[in-house]
């Protein structure tokens, strides 16, 4: 003979018991991901270590040498090409597009928007993005912007430099950066 | 338990009734006691039972409510898998650069008999193995033997993949072993371990318990960049003048930090015993001997650097004292003589500037031989080198200190030296007079890194002034690199053959440091029996091999130390490098 209360009793039992089941195969199923993540992180650390390796590998100085001498030609720096303190470092001749009024500094660091192109792609390339298509529809003008020599930023800053003190020394015998960066954006 | 009737307080009990002659009628009889007992057991024995009930069920309201308390004990099976650590921690140069590492690689191999299909097989490993020779590897899964091996060293992505394939009869063996990303650049400093990951050279053998320990990457005082241009200067010097070898180390002068070390010929760590193929007649144990740390030569002229250093710290000779070295001096069978004299009375910055065999020899003997050996003990020479390396040599000195051994020893002849302990004390030399140890860890910015004072302040400054002559005026003016005020001392030493010095087999080497106004860096490099060439119009001595190579390995490491470049003709460096005496006077190029 069922009573009420005993019939309550024994569904509260049961689904408590169900509940519980419930909740500890869930907590079984995510303790199994738990460990199948931390397998998969310690893959991952051993792959980074293998990637590391490869990496300082392929950065050896011999390689990067090699990789210089076919795509860079830079040569070390020479003490004369250094400029060690702010008073070495000549004014901008007023004579440049600067506006009138404006601080010099703040005239040449202001990037032109179509100057501003050939770093972004470079970035993208930086980043990661290496699809050929994806960095040419970054450029919609033409690459040659960064061969674009007298109205490149560093270009300019030399220049002023060289126009307002001549060095006391031969040109540089290496390509300027902003060649080499129009060289490497066209060469695809 | 039914209550038995109580006959005897009955007040009517029937006739007939007899009272049973059993016990249990006995109010207090054997039987009564009996079930009294066996009640009180039926009661303790329900009590227990009640105990353990209410043990089980309050422990299953502890599992259930307080889960936490217990869960650590019922969950072990779900332990996280740690990561296993490398047998070796990692060895990193000054900049966090990779210079060793343990990489676990897997290596496949196969059971033959097992495989079923061998050209499926073949076929499904061609799909990972790209480069696959498949009929080799065809008949050798059909070869019937128990064991091949089908890739060694895979990486991770191909031990998936192989996995994933589900091949029968393939087997993995793990083995950590320990890569080199650099190759050969670091050999001998670094060094190498055996199959079982036992450091067999360098650094691997002397840090070898602590690489084991530790669980964070060693960081040593080596810098790549530094150690790649040292290593091809040195390369270049030996090609260029057909030597046999040679060496380099850089130094910080005032750590003792070790900047680069090369020895050449090398050998390449990852494979030890593989010919190498830039010195193919150099035999193994030669490649593997480290000249720096381990062998020990007869330094030549670079001696006189701690000779003139010693004669002006006691006071045997001053800036402006003049020793005649006019005449050569004959000892006994033995003729001291100079390589390009000037037959004259010489000051003290002209002994040094113009490299005087004899106006050292007299230099020496003014010192005396107890006040020498005092010295020389003092600045680290006469004993094993201060170096944490395992591969140290000793240098080799007379047992019995004679005044021809006193003069010998005064331009570096009769005593061998390890160029690392050489090295070492030129850097107490030029850093003030502090004698550090060398040292292959890095020394953490800014840590000042005890010493011992070896000679005054001021005779350290005398022989920074010394030490910059040589590179203006003297012997070494090869290694002048504008804006970076060098200094330095040539030697060049006919080597020992069959207990003669033999004409034409020299030995090379230059103490150079920059800048001289506040010295930072201290470079030796050493060549071993060069040989004249056109360029060189037929010298193989120091001034015409190493030196021009210092001042190569400066112009380049310089920007990279980040050192300021000054102009050495400024009145004021011009002042603090020159000695007073010779001031606003013109000096005589060697």
């Amino acid at each position: 003979m069922l009573r009420l209360s005993t019939l309550f009793w024994i569904l509260l039992v049961s689904a408590a018991a169900a509940g519980m089941y419930a909740v500890k195969y869930r907590v079984q199923g995510l303790e199994h991901a738990l460990i199948a993540t931390e397998k998969a992180t310690i893959a991952e650390q051993h792959e980074i270590r293998v990637l590391d390796a490869e990496w300082t590998y392929l950065n050896r100085p011999e390689s990067l040498a090699q990789m210089n001498a076919r795509f860079l030609s830079l040569v070390p720096i020479t003490a004369k090409e250094l400029r060690t303190s702010v008073a070495d470092i000549p004014m901008r001749p007023a004579s440049t597009t600067a506006p009138k009024g404006a601080p010099m500094t703040l005239a040449a660091a202001a990037p032109s928007p179509r100057l501003r192109i050939v770093p972004a792609a470079l970035e993208k390339r930086a980043a990661g993005q290496t699809d050929p298509a994806a960095a040419a529809g970054a450029s919609p003008a033409p690459p040659v912007a960064g061969r674009d020599h007298g109205a490149g930023r560093a270009a300019a800053g030399y220049r002023a430099r060289t126009a307002a003190a001549p060095l006391s020394h031969a040109p540089r015998r290496g390509r300027s950066l902003d060649d080499l960066i129009a060289r490497i954006v066209t060469s695809r | 338990m039914v209550a038995l009737p109580r006959f005897d307080d009955n007040p009517c009990p029937p006739r007939h009734f007899k009272p049973p002659p059993c016990a249990p009628l006995l109010p207090d009889g054997p039987a009564r006691r009996a079930l009294e007992t066996g009640r009180t057991r039926l009661v303790l024995a329900a009590a227990v039972f009640v105990l353990l009930f209410a043990v089980v069920a309050g422990r299953a309201v502890q599992v259930m409510l307080f889960g936490e308390d217990v869960a650590g004990a019922s969950i072990t099976r779900f332990r996280i898998p740690t990561p296993p650590l490398p047998d070796r921690v990692d060895i990193v140069d000054r900049n966090g650069r990779l210079l060793a590492t343990s990489l676990g690689s897997p290596s496949l191999y196969a059971d033959p008999r097992q495989v079923i299909d061998a050209a499926a097989a073949v076929r499904k490993l061609a799909t990972v193995f790209p480069g696959l020779d498949r009929a080799a590897l065809y008949q050798k899964l059909t070869s019937g033997k128990s064991f091949v091996w089908i890739k060694r060293r895979l990486t991770p992505r191909q031990e998936a993949m192989v996995n994933d394939l589900g091949i029968p009869g393939l087997q993995f063996d793990h083995e950590e072993r320990r890569i080199y990303p650099y190759g050969d650049l670091f050999a001998h400093v670094v060094g190498y371990t055996g199959i079982d990951n036992r450091g067999f050279a360098g650094v691997e053998r002397a840090y070898d318990s602590v690489l084991k320990k530790r669980r964070q990457p060693l960081q040593l005082s080596l810098d790549v960049r530094l150690q790649y241009i040292l290593r091809e200067e040195v390369a270049r010097v030996i090609r260029d003048f057909s030597a046999i070898g040679g060496g380099g180390i850089i130094m910080n002068v005032n750590t003792g930090e070790i900047l680069a070390l090369v020895s050449l010929p090398d050998f390449d760590p990852n494979h030890p015993e593989r010919p190498d193929r830039d010195y193919p007649n150099a035999s193994w144990s030669d490649r593997a001997f480290d000249r720096m740390t381990l062998g020990d030569y007869e330094v030549g002229s670079v001696y006189k650097t701690f000779t003139l250093a010693m004669a002006l710290d006691c006071g045997a000779a001053t800036m402006t004292s003049r020793f005649d070295a006019s005449h050569n001096i004959h000892i006994g069978r033995f003729t001291i003589s100079d390589y390009h004299g000037k037959h004259r009375p010489l000051t003290v910055p002209e002994i040094f500037m113009y490299s005087s065999n004899i106006g050292a020899a007299k230099v020496a003997l003014a010192v005396g031989a107890e006040r020498q050996k005092a010295y020389l003990r003092r600045f680290g020479l006469l004993s094993r080198p201060q170096v944490d390396l395992d591969e140290r040599g000793r240098p080799h000195y007379p047992s019995d200190w004679r005044p021809i051994n006193v003069m010998t020893i005064g331009f570096g002849h009769g005593i061998s030296e390890t160029p690392i302990q050489v090295a070492t004390a030129a850097s107490a030399m030029i850093n003030g007079g502090i004698l550090r140890p060398a040292t292959v860890l890095k020394v953490p910015p800014g840590q000042r890194v005890p010493g011992r004072r070896v000679i005054s302040p001021h005779t350290s400054e005398e022989m920074r002034k010394l030490l910059r002559l040589v590179v203006e005026y003297g012997t070494a003016r090869f290694a002048e690199v504008p804006g970076y005020v060098v200094g330095g001392k040539t030697g060049t030493a006919e080597k020992v053959v069959h207990g003669v010095y033999a004409r034409h087999k020299l030995l090379s080497d230059f103490i150079g440091a920059f800048p001289m106004n506040n010295p930072q860096y201290l470079i030796y490099m050493m060549v071993d029996e060069p040989h004249g060439t056109k360029a060189s119009h037929g010298y193989a001595t120091a001034g015409w091999t190493v030196v021009p190579a210092t001042g190569r390995v400066i112009a380049r490491i310089a920007p990279l130390l980040g050192v300021q470049p000054v102009d050495e003709s400024a009145p004021a460096i011009v002042d603090a490098l020159t000695p007073k005496s010779m001031l606003g006077k013109k000096i005589e190029v060697y």
